[in-house]
Order: structure tokens, then C-alpha cells, then sequence
């Protein structure tokens, strides 16, 4: 208690009060955004880990959780590391320097799809990846003086987690299962999450961030919320 | 002070506010979560099913095409067209699964003897029909997999803590895994 009495008189003795009234009210904002955020990755995680992976051979349509690897139908060369692959991102960032110091802002983003196959033990199917939320860490970061491009890929041969829907493809009348399905995003439930992560780590990263925006919202939220009802109220 | 009692109730009155929405989302969550597990059983259920029937529909494809072959086997194809139709009547996972069994031994035996007739071996029909059944074959063992996971995770979601007390308030209990009955798993006995 004594801390809080500490903190918000601190706060308010400051010089600078309105820029401590700008930060709270950005706050709460900030906080309600990350506890939505903790939220949606929760249901997320919840899903990933309620839904049973499916071989490629056997899969039926509908919600799909596939493990397997990316084999390419037509190869991409990713821009910056001129690497192959069956997705791109780069991220082109600029510098802005202020009195405080200075940081990254994103100017604009390059991506490319192709489909690819997935494919397991048992058999490949095709994934669509548009409309996908594509999970992927940095592989290479190029600087140009106060630019820099920061470019993320999905490798051909590597491990690959879909969680998606499996559609009949229009027009394709098989005996093979997996030749007449296609993963893409349904309408129903628009779960489309693909990622070159195992699936525990998945697990393991979407529980950290719903841990994270929903403890970090809680605080964010109450802690500027309470800077604002003292400043005004006392 | 009194002021200063206001403002620390507001700022209790938020944060419990927002713990009681993070209690209220996880029950939701839970409640909405059992639903998918329940609803993905009874899904990867009918999916085995579907493929039951797809083999019961090539074995009267396959049936047709070996009687003129095999005209001394009439007691293994009375045996599959019996095995077939229990299949068919059975209800529930466990029966479904002894009879599925069943038929599954005497079609390996029935392929098994196909071998003594290098006619039937050799036509086209019965080696489609042949490739046809096995791909169906893998196919169920897989869902029966898929179909057996999915009913473990949701027997081990109602049995643990907290989810049992919302599992128990919504009267779920265990469900029933697809495996051989005693005995199935034993060689099948055909009169030749």
C-alpha cells in the first residue's frame, strides 16, 4: 500500500504530469489489447492442444492438425538470403532517431505464397497458405545504413505444423484421399495456423503468450487505471 | 483520506473485476472446450464409419468377382458375406470393432487362398479391388487411431482438475475407445 501511495505521488509530483496522463491512458488501452491478446492466443492453445493430429492418408475434411514437412510444388527464392522456399516475409524498417534515443519503424512488408505439400509417413496433401497465420522466426536480418530488412521463410524439406481445414477439392474425383483434399482456412471455424515449430513447442509458446498478455494486461490495465483516478480524484 | 479510499476501491474494483472476466473466460473456455473434444468424438466416430461402409460397398464389388473364380471356396465367401453384414449391424465401438476385426482376418485369409488361382490373380478387376480394400484397411486402422487419441485426451480432460467439476456439472463421463474384443485377435476359423 505504501508502495502504491509512493508510486502515484512520485507520479504526480513529476514535472512532466501530462505525459504521465498521455502514458496511462495509452496504458490502459495497452493493457485491455494485451489481455484481448492473451485471450485469443489461450483459445488458440486450447485448440492446438485439443485437436487430434491426423495421418495424410486417412485425414477426413474439416479441422485438420497435420505434422509433417514442406515439399515444394513450385519453389520460391526468398529475397534477401536467396534461399529456397515455399514462403517469404521481409519486413523493410527504418531508424527514426528522436531526442530519447531512437528506434525500428516497419514501412512496408513484402510477402509471396505458393502451395506446397505437407507430407507425413502415410502420404502428402496440398496446403493453400493464403489466409494462414504463418508462425516463423527471423532467419535473416540485412542492414543498409539506418535501413534494415528483417526476412522470415518457410524452407522446402523442413518440419512443418498445420492446423487448418481440409476441403474437397472442387472438380477432382479420386480414390485417394489425400489427392482429393486440400488444407486451407474454412468458413466455419477460420482456425488457420501454420508454423515450422514441433507441435510441443507451439504448445509451449502460445501458453507463454496468453500467460503474458493476460498477467501483463491485468497489471498494465489496473496500474494505469489507478495512476488516473488518483490524478484526478486527489 | 476519504479520497484516497475512493480511489484505492476503484482501482480494487477494476482488478478484481478483471480477475473475475479471466475466471469467467476459463470456464467458457473449458465448457466450450469439452463441447469440441465430445463433438470431435462422435465426429472421427462417423468418419470410421464412413469408410466401414466404403469396404462393405468393394467387398459386394469384390464378392462378385471372385464367386466365378473361386467355386470351391463357397464356404470362405459365405463367411465374408456373413462377417460383412455383422459389421453392418454392429452398434457402438467395441462391437463394431470385434466384427470390423473379424472381417478384416477373413479378408486376409480370402486373399491368402486367392493365391491358388492365378486366373483371379491375374485379372485387373481383383487386383483393383485388392489394392482398393487394402488402402480402406490402413485407412480405418488409422482413424481407429485417430478415433482412440481423441477419446483419450477427452477421458483425460473430464478426470483432471479443474476441468472434472465443469466435466461432472455437464454430466460428461468416459467414452468407449475402439479396440479388438478378447478372442478377435485371434486367428480366424474358416471352413474350406
Amino acid at each position: 500500500m505504501d508502495l502504491l501511495f509512493l508510486l502515484f505521488r512520485t507520479a504526480y509530483s513529476s514535472s512532466s504530469v501530462d505525459e504521465f496522463v498521455m502514458y496511462a491512458v495509452a496504458g490502459v488501452f495497452i493493457g485491455i489489447y494485451a489481455f484481448y491478446y492473451g485471450f485469443t492466443q489461450w483459445n488458440k492453445f486450447k485448440k492446438v492442444a485439443d485437436t487430434t493430429t491426423s495421418k495424410v492418408r486417412s485425414m477426413a475434411a474439416g479441422l485438420v492438425e497435420l505434422n509433417g514437412k514442406t515439399i515444394a510444388i513450385k519453389a520460391l527464392t526468398s529475397p534477401v538470403s536467396k534461399q529456397g522456399c515455399v514462403y517469404y516475409k521481409v519486413e523493410h524498417q527504418t531508424y527514426i532517431r528522436s531526442e530519447k534515443g531512437g528506434h525500428w519503424i516497419t514501412t512496408s512488408i513484402d510477402q509471396e505464397y505458393e502451395n506446397f505439400y505437407l507430407q507425413d509417413d502415410t502420404g502428402k496433401v496440398e496446403v493453400d497458405p493464403r489466409k494462414a497465420d504463418i508462425d516463423i522466426p527471423q532467419k535473416k536480418v540485412q542492414y543498409y545504413g539506418s535501413r534494415r530488412d528483417i526476412e522470415y521463410f518457410l524452407s522446402p524439406d523442413g518440419d512443418c505444423y498445420v492446423l487448418g481445414t481440409a476441403k474437397i477439392r472442387p472438380g477432382v474425383r479420386t480414390v485417394d484421399n489425400a489427392a482429393s483434399l486440400i488444407v486451407t482456412q474454412g468458413e466455419g471455424d477460420n482456425t488457420f495456423y501454420i508454423t515450422d515449430k514441433k507441435e510441443q513447442d507451439v504448445q509451449k509458446n502460445l501458453y507463454q503468450r496468453a500467460q503474458i498478455g493476460i498477467i501483463a494486461g491485468l497489471m498494465l490495465t489496473t496500474i494505469s487505471f489507478g495512476y488516473l483516478i488518483f490524478k484526478f480524484l486527489i | 483520506m476519504a479520497f484516497w479510499g475512493l480511489g484505492l476501491g476503484l482501482v480494487a474494483l477494476v482488478f478484481f473485476g478483471l480477475i473475475a472476466l479471466v475466471i469467467v473466460f476459463f470456464v467458457l473456455s473449458v465448457y466450450n472446450s469439452l463441447v469440441a473434444l465430445k463433438n470431435n468424438i462422435e465426429k472421427s466416430w462417423a468418419n470410421i464409419d464412413v469408410l466401414l461402409v466404403q469396404r462393405n460397398a468393394e467387398l459386394t464389388k469384390l464378392l462378385d468377382t471372385v464367386k466365378g473364380y473361386m467355386k470351391h471356396e463357397r464356404g470362405t465367401l459365405e463367411d465374408i458375406t456373413r462377417l460383412r453384414a455383422s459389421v453392418a449391424n454392429a452398434s457402438g465401438p467395441q462391437a463394431k470393432a470385434a466384427a470390423s476385426d473379424l472381417l478384416s482376418g477373413a479378408l486376409g485369409k480370402l486373399f491368402a487362398v486367392a493365391e491358388n488361382y492365378p486366373q483371379l490373380r491375374s485379372s485387373e478387376n481383383f487386383q483393383q479391388l485388392q489394392g482398393r480394400i487394402s488402402e480402406l484397411e490402413n485407412a480405418i486402422a488409422d482413424r481407429r487411431e485417430f478415433y482412440n487419441d481423441s477419446v483419450n485426451t477427452f477421458n483425460i480432460r473430464i478426470q483432471q482438475i479443474p476441468d472434472s467439476v465443469i466435466a461432472g456439472l455437464m454430466r460428461l463421463e468416459k467414452k468407449e475407445m475402439f479396440k479388438p474384443a478378447l478372442g478377435t485377435t485371434e486367428d480366424v476359423k474358416l471352413s474350406f
